[in-house]
């Protein structure tokens, strides 16, 4: 274990921190790029990367369905494989919300719960891990095209990113965010929710890919697969031609592939 | 058990204790309320009180003039009811009977009103200027129904008894001592409302259309 | 009230196919939020006094016994009387005994929560009197035969030509047989009909948002005027409230104020504040002979003892059904109880047992705008997750989602076989898809469809896959 605890990682600022990337069970599967991506934005921060070989999910789908013993399982097969680094970074705010949740899962284990807490307490999302950990403000990327921002609520609410992935954005060449009305509003993911209520789900992606619409940008960015899977399937749906990437794809100058639920080999926007 | 007992017992079940010993409660009673500290008070815009008041008043669609003396205050509001086209008559609080209503010209009625009343006029125990409220205090020389039942509402209040906030009316009324708190304590802010239809705001809905407050300063 | 939250589904799709009322709630939707925000961002100390809400609603609680004491002496001292119902049955049946003994014909009622919870109406109406609502909104569903579907817009559910007919249907009676379609006319036929049953009116009963120990006075706040006007002009007040709605001071109550109509309305204040502090007095001119209050607990204080606990701090703004973008598409009806949007799906399973509600913890994706908004800042989102854990224990829950979720668990806890399957995954995805990149259908996942969405494929290979390769080309 390295010798630095979760206190100091936060006061002083490592040189060269190791860095454990969790890439989501979503990424991992669906969106590789969205692992690249992160990889090389992690490296131009100056981090070493590594990525442990036995990560699954965080949990979610069983804590938020209310098998805590489930998720607790799921937790430390997570806690094992990433309490050694001196960051975890995720690049979701939904599944690193997970992670800082932790400690929750162990009311009556205090071991891991300590262990759970130190890990929570170096784990970060990773759009703002580069901004707030990192000090990065630019990044050097070019995208020149409109583009409309989704905020993700669990980023947005429980880890506060707004600002943050604006502020690496305006620095990317070319590219014009135009804002989203109800940017803030969820996109009816949820998760289980939305194959467990996929009506109450279907109006509310549907609305939000109005206002999309409204925006007239033909791309969609956002920091979360989870609701960029969603809001691309009710876009694919649609038929308009707007295609959706991770953040984290058009920062690390990676857009050049087809977006989420494009046809493949229609990409390569990105220059 | 009574019905009090039955409920108290369930509630100390539920917190996990039995009754507070005397110690603690008399720790209770001693506090000035929940928190230990004093309320916190939003900082008011600059400016007069009187200043802030009107605007909160008008905010609410709330309207304001100023007479110099008490005595002024039947003419004024036989002016008030001459510019809404309404006839000379009013309902007036019997705090205000001695002020030389006829002379002005007004038919007054002095007492509770049960409707039919066009206009009522009662006096204010304190402006607050935080959102244009007024206090008024029931009792026989104020009765409320005179702040609900009538059209118009014609409320005198005297710039002496503009406060800033509302808590410093709560310390008003406990240094009434004996006669502390009165039936019915209104605090009013703006002519009635409601937006219950398709949440379109609509004026007038049971209680006054208007509010006027004649400022006596 | 009789719940009907176990069709919650049903009721759900229900509303989202119904057109008129689909109009009724995306006015509603902006207006609210924006109205709030505008309110709160006027109020440069709104935090701090969230905090300051906080801290007085916890210790009230922890307290509760002793305000409360406190509360019906003083109550009792000013000439009223306190009755105490343990169960919503009690309160019914103290209710009617009251009016019974006041030999009443005509009852008016002030909007009441609390009153619509335990089911006042019912009980009165089913023991022969007259009871009118004489909130506008609470009226218009009472003609409508319907319960609220918002806790501060009873009717936010209807359009103007619904209520329209409503009136023109109800009001011939009186000889108002003009069709309306303005909402100013309407407001004034309300007022016009409902100025004669205050009068008319033996007792009258009002809710309270507040309870004030130290003077033993009750607080309602409304912008109509019709809670003073129920609780001034009859003879007898009824005053039904919850156990937690008592503070220990007038101050108390005022930071509670402060925050009430800007979380709920966008107000800063409500129009008429009331401070009803027992009947008339013995020199009064007018005002009610006699003063009663139901303290009503009713499955409240078993809360205390637990994490919902907190869930009795609610002040019942409503600002967490505005800013709940689920009760935004369907409406309040379709949560089949007393209490819709988030507020709601904690307390109904509660109330009603989560055999009954347990859709309602279930049916909300954690977004936690509601508890963002909260004034009191009630953790809405873990509460309704501790629901659907309980709902877990309790293997209420589907079967299918239970042994999905079993399946995954030992799935993500094997990480070599989870590697495995995850890469045959993704490639058999994406070849299925083949070029057009996403599904338009696909067996057993029928629910993600449903919601009107094609599914994105995967790209291929599995992030550790070409993450592995990668690092052998490197000679990592
Ligand atoms: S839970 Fe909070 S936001 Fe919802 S009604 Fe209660 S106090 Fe208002």
């Amino acid at each position: 274990m390295s010798a630095t605890g979760s206190e100091t990682t936060t006061d002083r600022p490592i040189e060269h921190p190791r860095v454990g990337l969790f890439v989501t069970c979503l990424a991992d599967i669906y969106r590789p790029n969205v692992g690249l991506a992160a990889v090389a934005l992690l490296e131009k921060v100056g981090c070493s990367v590594e990525v442990p070989q036995t990560q699954t999910c965080c949990g979610q789908p069983s804590y938020n369905n209310g098998d805590l013993a489930g998720a607790a399982r799921t937790a430390r097969n997570t806690i094992e494989a990433f309490e050694d680094f001196d960051y975890v970074v995720v690049p979701s705010g939904s599944c690193a919300g997970m992670l800082h949740d932790y400690p929750r899962l162990f009311e009556s284990e205090p071991g891991w719960q300590q262990r759970a807490r130190a890990m929570a307490g170096k784990t970060h999302e990773l759009i703002s891990f580069l901004t707030d950990v990192r000090g990065l403000d630019a990044v050097d990327a070019s995208f020149a095209r409109a583009v409309t921002y989704h905020d993700s609520c669990h980023g947005l609410r429980a880890l506060g990113i707004k600002e943050q992935p604006r502020r690496l954005l305006a620095s990317v060449g070319g590219l014009e965010l135009r804002e989203l009305n109800d940017s803030e509003i969820c996109c009816g993911f949820g998760g289980t929710f939305c194959v467990k209520y996929p009506e109450i789900s279907g109006r509310m992606v549907a609305d939000k890919a109005d206002a999309i619409a409204a925006t007239g940008a033909k791309v969609v960015l956002g920091g979360d697969l989870g609701c960029l899977l969603n809001i691309a399937g009710r876009l694919g749906r649609e038929g308009g031609g707007v295609s959706v990437y991770h953040v984290a794809e058009v920062l690390a100058g990676m857009a050049d592939v087809p977006g989420l639920g494009d046809p493949p080999g229609s990409g390569g926007r990105s220059r | 058990m009574s019905g009090r007992e039955t409920v108290l017992a369930s509630i100390r079940r539920g917190l996990g204790r039995g009754p507070l010993g005397d110690a603690a409660r008399r720790a209770l009673d001693e506090r000035q309320g929940a928190t230990d500290s004093a309320p916190l008070l939003p900082k008011l815009p600059k400016g007069p009180l009187q200043q802030v008041f009107r605007a909160g008043l008008e905010k609410v669609s709330g309207t304001m003039s100023e007479v110099a003396k008490l005595d002024e205050v039947p003419g004024a509001v036989a002016g008030y009811l001459a510019g809404h086209g309404l006839g000379p008559e009013a309902a007036v609080a019997p705090s205000l009977e001695s002020l030389d209503w006829s002379g002005a010209g007004i038919q007054a009625s002095f007492g509770p009103t049960r409707g039919g009343d066009y206009a009522g006029v009662s006096l204010a125990w304190r402006g607050v200027a935080e959102n244009g409220s007024l206090v008024l205090l029931s009792g026989p020389e104020n009765p409320t129904s005179l702040n609900f039942l009538p059209d118009h509402h014609i409320v005198v209040l005297h710039g002496k008894d503009l406060v800033a906030h509302l808590e410093p009316v709560w310390g008003a009324l406990r240094e009434r001592g004996e006669k502390g708190w009165p039936r019915t304590v209104n605090v009013i802010t703006g002519p009635s409302r409601t937006a219950d239809i398709e949440l379109t705001i609509q004026l007038g809905a049971h209680g006054p259309r208007s509010l006027h407050v004649l400022l006596v300063d | 009230m009789e719940s009907l939250s176990h069709a919650f589904k049903e009721r759900s799709v229900h509303a989202l196919k119904d057109e008129t009322l689909q109009v009724a709630l995306n006015r509603a939707k902006d207006g609210f939020a924006v109205k709030r925000a505008k309110a709160v961002e006027g109020l440069p100390e709104f935090d701090a006094l969230r905090d300051r809400a906080v801290a007085i609603k916890n210790h009230t609680l922890e307290n509760l016994d002793h305000y409360l004491e406190r509360y019906a002496d003083a109550v009792e001292r000013n000439g009223g009387k306190v009755h105490w119902a343990s169960s919503a049955e009690d309160a019914r049946r103290i209710v009617v005994e009251i009016c019974r003994a006041a030999g009443a014909k005509m009852i008016t009622k002030g909007k009441s929560m609390v009153g619509e919870e335990v089911g006042v109406n019912g009980a009165l109406e089913g023991a022969g009197f007259e009871v009118v609502e004489t909130d506008l909104g609470e009226y218009i569903i009472q003609l409508a035969h319907e319960p609220p579907s918002h806790i501060i817009v009873p009717a936010v559910h209807k359009t103007r030509g619904q209520i329209a007919d409503l009136f023109h249907e109800n009001h011939q009676k009186y000889g108002l047989t003009r069709k309306l379609s303005e909402v100013p006319e309407m407001v004034n036929e309300a007022r016009q009909v409902l100025r004669s049953k205050y009068l008319e009116a033996d007792v009258g009963i009002t809710g309270a948002n507040f309870l004030i120990a130290e003077s033993g006075t009750s607080v309602i706040v409304t912008n109509e005027g019709n809670g003073d006007l129920t609780c001034s002009l009859p003879r007898v007040h009824i005053v039904t409230a919850g156990i937690e709605k008592v503070v220990p001071t007038a101050e108390d109550a005022t930071t509670l104020l402060r925050l009430l109509a800007r979380s709920a309305t966008g107000q800063d204040l409500t129009t008429y504040t009331t401070f009803s502090t027992g009947p008339k007095r013995a020199d009064d001119t007018d005002g009610p002979e006699e003063y009663h209050v139901v303290l009503v607990d009713s499955g409240r204080s078993t809360m205390l003892a637990d994490q919902f606990r907190e869930m009795l701090r609610c002040i019942r703004c409503g600002a967490c059904m505005n800013h709940c973008p689920v009760y935004g598409a369907i409406g309040g009806h379709a949560y089949g109880w007393v209490y819709p949007g988030p507020m709601g799906s904690v307390l109904t399973p509660l109330s009603v047992g989560l055999k009954e509600a347990g859709n309602l913890p279930n049916a909300c994706t954690l977004n936690g705008h509601c508890a963002e908004v909260c004034p009191v800042r009630i953790p809405l989102p873990d509460l309704l997750r501790t629901l659907r854990h309980r709902e877990y224990q309790l293997k209420l829950g589907l079967k299918p989602l239970r042994w999905g979720l079993a399946a995954w668990v030992w799935f993500t806890s094997h990480p070599r076989i989870y590697r495995l399957g995850t890469r045959v995954q993704a490639r058999m995805l994406a070849t299925l898809a083949g070029r057009k990149g996403r599904f338009t259908r696909m067996p057993l996942a029928g629910g993600w469809f449903k919601g009107g969405r094609d599914l994105p494929a995967p790209q291929g290979e599995t992030f550790m896959a070409v993450w592995t390769r990668r690092r052998k080309e490197r000679g990592q």
